[in-house]
């Protein structure tokens, strides 16, 4: 199934960490937004490195946002959750463009840190 | 009209159904935004000086049958860099600072007890808080994890220093006789008791969940009822004789504070401790308790002193919202107002329920 806004060009092999450096340099950026669900008092993410600050949103969920250049064929999110131990959340990654990964998580204790590589493959739009 | 007369069809009916019908009407009438990790709680004549951060509930708060809404502004300082550990550049929160306001509407202000009579005494509260929080970041594990996406942590905790601009209102109904003349002139009346004052305090969390909050407040109280209870005051509607001759009389009657009112200046201390007790695994339900002591002073009268404890019931999966509280408060532990001579006069249970909107 096509996705929606699904760029196939930017699909491929990791590139090498110098060409990596370079392309990423001039690569457009997309916009980056990360929602963590949950009984979570506090939270801070980042997506391949750039930092997101996460506010309350509407919802009372935690969210942020950041221009990340896409240039791979997979990207690196970590967040770090202060809450309860026994809390269940939920993480959910949304590149424009390409949609949205989620991953899930219950803490055993009070900080969870959490990071993934997600192949772009992996982001399913919003109709997925 | 419809009020009087649906006081009055309650103060007429028995005891038992009159605390039916005030618990129905604090079932029905109470719904509060209501913040969810460390729950700011009111019990024991004040509130937990445990601060709320902004999840949304409906907590049903049976004494005062209170309706409100919880606003809450979040603003994060600048983060500081991300900590080198297990390989990875960690992410730590940085320090934050939370503006919130609250604004309540109670329909038993002032209510202790948890059934007390079906008296309507309307009222809110406003309060205002800033706060700031210093966030203590957390210890690295003790073995890195090999070839995992992550791992849990012991957090450090927190320090917080808030400062709140309190006020509320009350409605209260009084009866004020007039000490000269041949026949003494009763004056009743329903008269608005504002107040206003500050409070500041400090949090202090060990980890996530045992947390530890002072605070201390100054407030003004305008034609204020203390820690008075209302009397019973009757107004004879009718008089005649039955047939065997007894007087019969008919009464209609309310409670009110006897007048008038005086202005005063009260200060109170308070410490909370909150902490869980028991977690069911696979973030099962929890279970914690809310201890409190209070210190009030009043500028009229002498001290008195406030306990409250009680178990804490957390839902599955969120550990740090409220399903139920029962507090047991202690007023007045030394009776210096003469009007807690037992322990059953001193003690009171409050009930909250609360309801996840989420």
């Amino acid at each position: 199934m096509a996705l929606p806004g699904r760029q196939t060009s930017i699909v491929g092999p990791r590139l090498s960490p110098c060409f990596g450096n370079h392309l990423k340099n001039h690569m457009p950026k997309k916009k980056t937004t990360i929602t963590i669900s949950g009984d979570v008092r506090r939270a801070t993410a980042s997506v391949d490195a750039v930092p997101i600050d996460m506010t309350e949103n509407t919802d009372g969920d935690l969210e942020g946002s950041a221009s990340v250049p896409v240039d791979r064929a997979e990207v690196n999110a970590s967040v770090t959750i202060y809450g309860e131990d026994g809390t269940a959340f939920s993480v959910a990654i949304a590149i424009d463009g390409l949609g949205t990964a989620k991953r899930k998580g219950r803490m055993t204790n009070d900080v969870s840190v959490r990071w993934w590589d997600i192949r772009l493959k992996d982001f399913k739009g919003d109709d997925a | 009209m419809m009020r009087e007369r649906m006081i009055r069809r309650i103060g007429g009916a028995p005891m038992i159904v009159r605390r039916v019908i005030a618990l129905g009407v604090g079932f029905l009438m109470v719904s509060a935004r209501f913040s969810g990790a460390q729950s700011q709680l009111t019990a024991g004549d004040g509130k937990s000086a445990i601060l709320p951060v902004g999840q949304a509930a409906i907590v049903l708060d049976l004494n005062e049958a209170k309706v409100g809404v919880h606003l809450h502004q979040d603003r994060n300082y600048p983060a500081p860099p991300p900590v080198p550990m297990c390989g990875h550049q960690v992410n730590v929160v940085p320090d934050h600072r939370e503006l919130t306001t609250d604004l309540a509407v109670a329909a038993k202000k002032g209510k202790r007890s948890l059934l007390s009579s079906g008296s309507f005494v309307p009222g809110f509260d406003l309060s205002f808080t800033a706060a700031r929080f210093f966030e203590h970041g957390f210890a690295p594990p003790a073995k890195c994890p090999s070839g995992d996406n992550g791992f849990d942590v012991v957090s450090n905790g927190y320090d917080a220093l808030f400062l709140s601009l309190v006020s509320e209102i009350a409605d209260r109904k009084t009866v004020e006789v007039s000490s000269s003349g041949a026949n003494k002139l009763t004056t009743m009346q329903e008269v608005a008791g504002p107040s206003l004052g500050l409070k500041g305090g400090w949090n202090h969390a060990f980890g996530s969940a045992r947390i530890l909050g002072l605070d201390l407040e100054g407030v003004h109280d305008w034609k204020t009822v203390g820690d008075d209870d209302p009397s019973s005051v009757c107004t004879q509607s009718a008089a005649g004789v039955d047939k065997n001759g007894n007087v019969v009389t008919v009464q209609q009657c309310e409670d009110r504070f006897i007048g008038p009112l005086p202005d005063a200046w009260h200060g109170r201390a308070r410490v909370d401790w909150t902490q869980k007790l028991w977690r069911a695994p696979k973030g099962g339900p929890a279970i914690g308790f809310l201890a409190a002591a209070s210190l009030t002073t009043r500028s009229t009268k002498a001290p008195t002193y406030g306990f409250v404890l009680g178990p804490t019931l957390h839902p599955k999966d969120k550990p740090s919202n409220i399903l139920g509280a029962m507090l047991f408060e202690v007023t007045d532990l030394t009776n210096s107002t003469h009007k807690h001579p037992t322990v059953l006069k001193m003690l009171n249970v409050r009930l909250v329920l609360g309801l996840p909107l989420d």
